[in-house]
This record gives C-alpha cells, sequence and structure tokens, in this order.
C-alpha cells in the first residue's frame, strides 16, 4: 500500500524536477567551469586559463562601480521599502482597519501585477525630459527650476530608477504586512491600551515584534532584489547602464560582457562572484536580523 | 530583452536563495563537442537538390526585398526546398545556432559580431564570388559589376567575408526649407557653425539635437570634425590603437566644440535623453535644425516628415580654412554585410543566393522598395529618387576618394566602441573636460590594446 503510494509521489515529481534539473540546475553549475575558461560563444573551441578572468575582474574598474551601484541599492531599497510599507500598513490597520483599506490595498498592489519590462516602459515616458509626465508636471505648478533631465543626467539617473523599483515594490509589501498585522489578536492591542500604551508604543512594541518574521523575508527578498535589478535598468536606463556608467549594476555588466562583447567566459566569472555575494549577503541578513521569536 | 528580464524575476523568487546572475547564461550551457572548423573554401561544388535557408534582418530594409531573390532561387534548382526566418534579435537567435554547429546558409547580419565571428574562423571566404560570372551579366565578373570600394570592403585580415548590400553616407540633415527660409547656410567649418547655431537660437529655435539615448551618433560627426583638421593619420592611429592617438590636439579641440553646444545651449532641451526616434521626430518636427545620422533616416521617419522639408544630408563641418583633409569628405561607401556560415549546411547554396541578391535586377527592386542606393553599377539609373537620396547621391559624388566606411575602431573593438559612447555622453553632460574625456578615451584605447583576449586588426 504505502509502497504504492510512493512510486506514485515519484512518478508525479519526476517530471518536474527532471525539468528543473535540466533548465535551472545544470546551467547554474555549468557557469562555474565556464568561468574558468575563455569561451567566446560563437565556436565550440575554449580553453582553460585558470583564474584570470577573476584577476581581470579583480582590477575591472567598471565591476567596481557595478558593485559600488548595487552596494547603494542594498542599503537604499530594502530601507527605504520596509519603512514606507510598515507606514502605509500600519495606517491602513490603524484601529483595526480605517475606511476603504481594501480600495487602497489594491491600489497599492497595481504596480506589482505589470510586467517589469512594461513597468519600464511606462517610466520612460514619466522621465522623458521634454514632454514627459515628471516634467510637465514641475512646469505645470511653477517648478520649472526642479525639472531634469533624469535618466539622462549621471546625478539623477540610479535615484529615478530607484524610485521606480520603490514604486514598484511598496504594494506588494504593504499587502504582506497587512496581512501579518491582521493575524495578531484583538485583545492584545485592548490589554496594550488598558496599559496605557499610545499609537505608536503599541506599534513598536507589539506590532513590529509580531509580524518581524514577515519583515525578516521581506528585508532578504529585497537584499536579493537590490543584487539584481537586471530587467528594470536594461529597459529604462540610457546606454544602458548609463549615462557613462551612472547606473551599471553587476548584472547589467554581466549581460554586456556575454552578449555584446562575445566574453562568456568572463561573463561568467561575473556570474559566479554574483553568486557568491548573494550567499555571503543572504546569510548575513538572517543572521542580523534574528530576534526571539514571539509566539502567541 | 525584456522577457530575458522576467525570466530573471521569476526565477529569483521561485529558487529565493540561488543567484539570480547565473541563470541569465542558461539559454546557453556550454558546448560539449569540440568540433575541428571547416576549412573555408570557395571552391566546391554547388548542389543545387540541397535545402537553403536564408537568415533576414526584418529591420530598417524589411524582408519585402527577399522575395525576388528567393524566386530566382527557387527557379533555378526547382528540386531545393528554400526557406526564409526572419528576425531582428540576431545574437539571440543564431548564437546558439553557431555554438550547435548549424547556422543558416546565408545572413544578413545586424547584431552579431562579424568581427569575433570572422577571427573565431565562423565565416566562409566569399573571395570566390567577385571572380564568378555576374547572374544577369552573362561574361562579366561580379567584381565587375558592383560599385568602386564594394569587393574590399568586409575583410578581415585581408580575407573577403563580408558581402555589403547598401551604399550609405552619414553627415548631418537639415531641412533646405528651413534653412532657405531664414537666409542662413550650411557651414562649412566648426567655428561657423557655432556662430550659425548663435543666430539660429536667437530666430528661437533649437539650432541642434542628437540621439542621445545613443551617443554613437554624435560621436562619429566628432571624429569627422577633428579627421579634417588633422587628416588621415589621425583615423590610422585611432584604428592601430596607437599610444596617445586619442591626445591629439585635434580631437580636443573638436571635442571642445561639440561640448560648445551643450555649454551655449544649442541643444534642444533635453536631448541627452532622448531615444533616436524621439529625437528624429522632433527634428522632422522642425523643433531643431541639425541632427547627425546616416543614410536610413528617411526610411525611419516614414511619414512624419512634413511634405516639402526638403530633407538634406551634408557633410560634418571641418575645423579650419587650413585643414588636412577636404570638407567633402564622408563617412560611407558599402553597408550592410551578408555572411556564409563555415559549418553551414549549404555554403555552396548559401553563395550562389548571394550571387543572385547583389544581381542587376535584385539590387534594383531593392533600391525601389527601400528608398536606398546600393552596391551594384547602374542598379539606381532609372530608380525615382527623393530629395534625401538625392542629397546623399550628391555627397557620394562631390566626396570621390575622401570617402571611408567608418573608423575602423568602431567596427572592430565593440567594447572600445561601447567605451567611447560613455565618453560622448560623459562630455556633452559636461562631467568631462575636453581635456579629460582625451585621456579617458586614450584609457579605453589602451586597455584595448593590452587585453590579450581582444583579437587585434590592422588598417
Amino acid at each position: 500500500m504505502h509502497h504504492g503510494k510512493y512510486r506514485f509521489v515519484i512518478g508525479l515529481l519526476l517530471i518536474p524536477l527532471g525539468l528543473y534539473a535540466v533548465f535551472v540546475v545544470s546551467p547554474y553549475l555549468q557557469a562555474f567551469p565556464i568561468a574558468f575558461t575563455d569561451w567566446e560563444g560563437l565556436s565550440a573551441t575554449y580553453s582553460y586559463i585558470g583564474f584570470d578572468n577573476f584577476v581581470r575582474l579583480f582590477h575591472d574598474s567598471v565591476f567596481w562601480v557595478a558593485l559600488r551601484h548595487n552596494l547603494f541599492l542594498l542599503l537604499c531599497l530594502p530601507t527605504i521599502i520596509v519603512t514606507m510599507s510598515l507606514f502605509f500598513s500600519a495606517i491602513l490597520n490603524y484601529r483595526g482597519g480605517v475606511r476603504g483599506a481594501k480600495f487602497y490595498k489594491v491600489v497599492y498592489f497595481f504596480p506589482s501585477v505589470l510586467s517589469i519590462a512594461i513597468v519600464g516602459v511606462l517610466w520612460q515616458f514619466v522621465f522623458e525630459p521634454r514632454s514627459g509626465l515628471l516634467n510637465g508636471f514641475l512646469r505645470a505648478v511653477g517648478l520649472d527650476g526642479l525639472a531634469k533631465l533624469w535618466l539622462g543626467d549621471g546625478d539623477t539617473a540610479l535615484g529615478s530608477v530607484m524610485a521606480v523599483v520603490v514604486w514598484g515594490s511598496v504594494g506588494f509589501y504593504v499587502v504582506l504586512f497587512t496581512a501579518a498585522m491582521a493575524a495578531i489578536p484583538k485583545e492584545l492591542y485592548e490589554a496594550a491600551l488598558l496599559d496605557g500604551a499610545g499609537s505608536v508604543q503599541a506599534f513598536f512594541r507589539l506590532t513590529l515584534p509580531l509580524i518581524w518574521p514577515t519583515v525578516q523575508v521581506a528585508i532578504a527578498f529585497l537584499v536579493i532584489g537590490a543584487l539584481d535589478q537586471f530587467a528594470l535598468i536594461k529597459v529604462l536606463s540610457i546606454g544602458p547602464g548609463g549615462p557613462d556608467d551612472a547606473t551599471q549594476v553587476i548584472s547589467l555588466y554581466m549581460y554586456t560582457n556575454a552578449f555584446t562583447y562575445g566574453k562568456f567566459g568572463y561573463a561568467s566569472a561575473i556570474g559566479v562572484t554574483l553568486f557568491a555575494l548573494n550567499m555571503i549577503l543572504t546569510i548575513l541578513t538572517f543572521r542580523l536580523t534574528r530576534r526571539e521569536r514571539v509566539v502567541y | 530583452m525584456s522577457t530575458d528580464g522576467k525570466v530573471d524575476r521569476r526565477t529569483l523568487l521561485r529558487v529565493a536563495l540561488a543567484a539570480p546572475a547565473v541563470a541569465g547564461l542558461a539559454s546557453c550551457a556550454k558546448p560539449v563537442a569540440d568540433k575541428a572548423n571547416p576549412v573555408a573554401s570557395g571552391a566546391a561544388k554547388l548542389d543545387g537538390g540541397k535545402p537553403l535557408e536564408f537568415f533576414n534582418f526584418d529591420g530598417g530594409y524589411g524582408k519585402k526585398w527577399t522575395e525576388l531573390p528567393l524566386d530566382l532561387y527557387r527557379k533555378a534548382y526547382p528540386q531545393a526546398d528554400v526557406k526564409l526566418t526572419s528576425g531582428q534579435q540576431l545574437q539571440q537567435q543564431l548564437q546558439p545556432r553557431f555554438i550547435q554547429g548549424n547556422p543558416p546558409d546565408l545572413i544578413e547580419n545586424v547584431g552579431l559580431d562579424g568581427a569575433a565571428l570572422a577571427g573565431k574562423k565562423q565565416l566562409l571566404d566569399i573571395g570566390a564570388l567577385l571572380e564568378m560570372e555576374a547572374f544577369d551579366q552573362p561574361g562579366v565578373k561580379v567584381k565587375d559589376t558592383l560599385l568602386p570600394g564594394v569587393a574590399e570592403a568586409g575583410r578581415y585580415d585581408g580575407v573577403k567575408y563580408e558581402m555589403p548590400y547598401v551604399f550609405g553616407v552619414g553627415g548631418i540633415w537639415y531641412s533646405q526649407a528651413l534653412l532657405t527660409k531664414h537666409g542662413w547656410e550650411y557651414p562649412k567649418t566648426w567655428p561657423e557653425m557655432l556662430a550659425l547655431c548663435a543666430e539660429i537660437k536667437k530666430a528661437g529655435i533649437a539650432p541642434w539635437t542628437y540621439q542621445g539615448k545613443f551617443p554613437g551618433y554624435l560621436t562619429n560627426p566628432l571624429l569627422m570634425t577633428a579627421y579634417k583638421a588633422a587628416g588621415p593619420d589621425l583615423k590610422k592611429n585611432l584604428d592601430n590603437l596607437q599610444p596617445n592617438a586619442w591626445r591629439d590636439p585635434a580631437l580636443v579641440q573638436a571635442a571642445e566644440g561639440y561640448q560648445e553646444l551643450a555649454a551655449k545651449g544649442y541643444l534642444l532641451e533635453g536631448t541627452q535623453a532622448l531615444s533616436h526616434t524621439l529625437s528624429q521626430n522632433y527634428w522632422a518636427q522642425g523643433k531643431a535644425v541639425f541632427i547627425p545620422c546616416g543614410g536610413w533616416l528617411e526610411n525611419e521617419l516614414g511619414d512624419a516628415v512634413p511634405k516639402n522639408f526638403e530633407m538634406t544630408m551634408a557633410p560634418v563641418p571641418g575645423w579650419s580654412a587650413s585643414d588636412k583633409a577636404p570638407f567633402e569628405t564622408v563617412t560611407g561607401g558599402p553597408g550592410g554585410a551578408l555572411i556564409v556560415p563555415a559549418q553551414a549546411k549549404n555554403p555552396q547554396g548559401g553563395l550562389e543566393l548571394l550571387r543572385i541578391i547583389v544581381s542587376k535586377q535584385c539590387m534594383k527592386n531593392f533600391a525601389e522598395l527601400t528608398n536606398s542606393p546600393v552596391v551594384t553599377k547602374g542598379a539606381v539609373d532609372d530608380v525615382k529618387l527623393t530629395p534625401a537620396a538625392a542629397s546623399m547621391q550628391k555627397a557620394i559624388a562631390a566626396a570621390g576618394t575622401n570617402m571611408f566606411s567608418d573608423f575602423q575602431f568602431r567596427i572592430w573593438y565593440k567594447k572600445l566602441l561601447d567605451n567611447s559612447d560613455k565618453a560622448t555622453s560623459a562630455l556633452m553632460n559636461r562631467e568631462l573636460t575636453p581635456e579629460e574625456w582625451s585621456k579617458q578615451m586614450q584609457k579605453y584605447a589602451d586597455e584595448t590594446a593590452k587585453d590579450p583576449s581582444i583579437k587585434k586588426f590592422s588598417a
């Protein structure tokens, strides 16, 4: 009886796991040996060159610029997005939910249902310096001095891209956090109220600790996301990655090396490095955000 | 391109912990077989029964023009199964096929790195085609039916790998009607250009715009102005990655001159962030007077150009009366690249189709459909030209031998080309002074020269 059940389960899993192994796991693994070759991606010939790719990467100024941008995003994105999402969810959940909370949740969630490519194209129009929505709005309200080149200017390009990421992500985390907050029993708040806690105190002493596991997962997601950002920058930025590397990130530089410069070996070395960074940062995130779990 | 990103994101969410980075490479796993490269040779016999595949770049020139040559091939070899495939992302579509060893038999190449393919012996030496009999001119060799420079173009280390099919020319575009209306005259030197810009600005029009998102459009005129001032050695030194080639005073001077466009407010507002379509459309609407572009501008704009616009192309201004190269010098000549992969299943068929494509009747058909000059002699003689095409023909005639296809480093060294774009955008955003720009470019050129993984060519 049991034997048959396992056979059934294995039979069901075989095809998806097989596909996963062939199309996801094996390319991941193959990137490691490729990183040690000089393969240019156009022919079937290549030779192993040891750690040359990694040595060159270490001396590549563009890589360091890209890494700096990724680290900047890594610090800013989780902080801004988690703070804003917590703020919005706290307001939506204020005194058991404000009027129209459901409506706002849906509105906040809108950007998450759009494909990243569409988001990129839409915001291109918003940032367009001559007839774009943003500069048009600034001019309409008399703030002509604030109208800028946005994506075309090295000083504002990365900030502009970041604003789009924040716009696109906050809604998802608002929904995540409000759901977590709704699960907290009402009695706890009543007890806190009787003890004389204000709403700010209740948030920091009660709500935040109780939803901490959710926040922790959110931060981990955002940290990994900050290390990527390939798609949006590829669609949205000038160059892409410009102007003059102002929005260059590691994943985009990897893509450019592989598909534009024909350096698959070097690109794989970048990929392997990024993989290592990702692993370290994810582990760090979980370690640093670890707290005592509250059971209620 | 955008779909790549989407896959990345999904994989990321699903695997959560795994590196999104490596997923980008998922589609191109390492090749297993280490096949010996077939010897490129044009001497083998054509087997008319073999299937044939032509890969067409369905971009600026579309695919309508391919019908005639393919029909002619089918008529000549009725047993052959002739197939047309089309696309715009050649890198993504054809790279895996090159690695697997089954590329198409003839490719209209826009997007694959021709120099790298040639360097890796992935292309057939098509030199034999030049000695064959022309398809519709019995007794005449193909090479004698082509315009000057066509047989020489598309060579790497002296071997003919690429066959051009259009004859293009690039320069500065303007509306002659607009210039006539204001009594302005197209300037021959850059200081005169800046003086005219001041006048145009007073008239309330933006003097210049360019394809800000793709700064390479402006790099070419900048280099041309420097070339005219300094003479042909400048180009030779740049192309051969000579030490301090980019430190030439003529280049710094030209960089200063072009930066003035941004510094003095002569650029259409927002230019640095405009895509090529937007900037070209604003230009066609008369919001800016000058724009740099290649010969495809008229085709690309289509109906966006108003009637009686008198679209005109002129050579890039030089620097002064004591210039070492004439004002008429233009970048241009044979353009486009038809290639036969060395590993193709039917390379002789590909070569035969190529012979048909460059025949007079097919090239005439191409010119009529695309409004573009072509490489075969006499093919456009009885095709009626638009003002834009006529101005290009005039520029080609005036240039005579003072014409070259482009600065070769832009074709040979993809990364240096990208870096020159970066530097141009920094120059035009005034993040680099002309002096810093020249130093930065020298640094990029030195990096390329020192990189052993980049195959070097010389001019």
